[in-house]
């Protein structure tokens, strides 16, 4: 037997497979190609969402993105004994809070205010005819080295109960409120954030009240009303929530002096406005 | 014109089936013969022989595949033709590297094999083929039946060379086996 008897009984190969031989077929090196092709998309498509929610409305993502870009002068400690101490060390802090299974409502969703509500300008005084709801509001404001409080008719929105707040404790139009959410953590958090200070929370159902404010409050707080009025502020904001959380929250937040995050101010959502 | 017309030609001896034949099948069978005879003329010679070859054999022969029957022929007559001016092995296109690569297999010098030899060996072989992963099927029969060029069957399939060189060596060794074993060596 030689070479061209191989040769011949080669040639007498089934037309089937004949025909199938000078056929293309996928090759791994395509497959591989497409399959990467497919992965940079998807890829391209998750960074995509990522910036979306980084730089959207989402009340979650917003406070993320704030306190991601704090700085050690701009987040300090309220004083308060149960407000959880932030400043702002670590950029991952609040990101490491809220992984997952923590979600985030805004306060003015517990309250159930439509959206569609123009959100009341903010009272003078109590006599401000401010009226959504039956549910009159508490406000708590420091007088004589004490925490008095008084009963408001209901506000619509946080925003509005704070600006009262600020109104009862003489407190300035420099001062906003930037954010008042509620984080639910189902999972169990075990630190705040990873740096000085390590706040633990239990696990299963805790619920974090977040509030945030401009640092300007600081300007406010003398030595002998500092803790009565942060203390206020929290009873008053925390009076709002038609269940008890776990937690509460103070963050004084100062921007940069370019903006941070929106080109437009945030407003009537509950969340104040981003100052310049 | 579809295949069954033009083998309905050859059975009415009409002249038209080897113009047919070439205007539809004409470029397949010229890049078979290239392939393996490496010479435009030789090529083309060979193709004119095919198409006397099917004329010759249609009828009796009635192909079920039109193509691959006038490949095959196209295949059988080159490779003679190669093998008659090409006694010395040397010469351009892939041949000699098959024929080097086959020898593996089966001497290149040596006694052919009988009638009876043969028709086992197309058997075993064709047994062998079917056998055979895919992949490495059609790379063997691209290197083997249509020799072509291990760096253009690497482009057809998307390899390597050295992946289409590797699989070729592999599935000579195991037809080597296999011949062996079947009593063919």
């Amino acid at each position: 037997m030689t070479v061209f008897d191989l040769l011949d009984s080669i040639g007498q190969v089934d037309d089937a497979l004949l025909e199938r031989a000078g056929q293309r077929l996928p090759s791994h090196r395509r497959i591989w190609l497409a399959v990467a092709s497919a992965a940079a998309c998807v890829v391209l498509a998750c960074t995509g969402v990522l910036l979306l929610q980084y730089f959207g409305h989402s009340s979650e993502t917003d406070f993320i993105t704030i306190s991601s870009r704090m700085d050690d002068s701009r987040l300090q400690t309220t004083g308060v004994s149960r407000v959880p101490v932030m400043d702002g060390t670590n950029s991952s802090a609040s990101v490491s809070s809220e992984g997952k299974g923590v979600t985030s409502r805004d306060v003015s969703e517990w309250l159930e205010v439509s959206e569609d509500e123009t959100p009341a300008p903010v009272p003078d005084d109590e006599s401000s005819a401010v009226l959504v709801k039956e549910q009159p509001v508490a406000i708590y404001y420091v007088v004589d080295g004490r925490i008095e409080s008084k009963t408001v008719p209901a506000l619509p929105q946080p925003q509005a109960v704070f600006a009262v707040w600020k109104t009862e404790n003489h407190i300035g139009e420099d001062v906003q409120m930037i954010e008042a959410s509620v984080v639910y953590d189902t999972k169990g958090v075990t630190s705040e954030y990873s740096g000085v200070a390590v706040v633990t929370h239990p696990t299963d159902g805790h619920t974090i009240y977040r509030l945030t404010v401009t640092k300007s409050l600081e300007g406010y707080c003398t030595p002998d009303v500092r803790e009565l009025l942060l203390a206020s502020l929290e009873k008053t904001m925390a009076g709002l929530l038609p269940e008890t959380v776990d937690d509460y929250e103070l963050t004084l937040w100062q921007p940069d002096e370019e903006r941070l995050w929106h080109d437009e101010p945030l407003n009537g959502d509950g969340r104040g406005e981003i100052l310049e | 014109m579809d295949d069954e017309q033009i083998v309905a030609l050859y059975w009415d001896r009409n002249e038209s089936a080897i113009r047919e034949t070439a205007d539809k099948y004409g470029t397949y069978c010229y890049s078979i013969a290239y392939g393996i005879l490496y010479s435009e003329e030789d090529a083309r010679e060979s193709v004119n022989d095919t198409y006397l070859s099917a004329w010759n054999s249609i009828p009796p022969h009635r192909p079920q595949i039109l193509k691959t029957f006038l490949g095959k022929l196209t295949r059988r007559l080159s490779i003679d033709k190669w093998r008659r001016s090409h006694a010395d092995k040397r010469g351009g296109g892939e041949m000699p590297a098959v024929a080097e690569e086959l020898s593996v297999c089966a001497a290149v010098e040596g006694d052919p094999a009988t009638e009876t030899e043969k028709k086992l060996l197309d058997e075993v072989v064709s047994a062998f083929l079917k056998e055979l992963g895919d992949r490495e099927q059609r790379v063997f029969l691209c290197r083997y039946w249509y020799a072509e060029p291990v760096k253009a069957i690497a482009g057809r399939f998307g390899f390597s060379e050295g992946k289409v060189k590797m699989m070729l060596l592999r599935t000579r060794r195991k037809l080597h086996d296999r011949l062996k074993k079947e009593g063919l060596l």
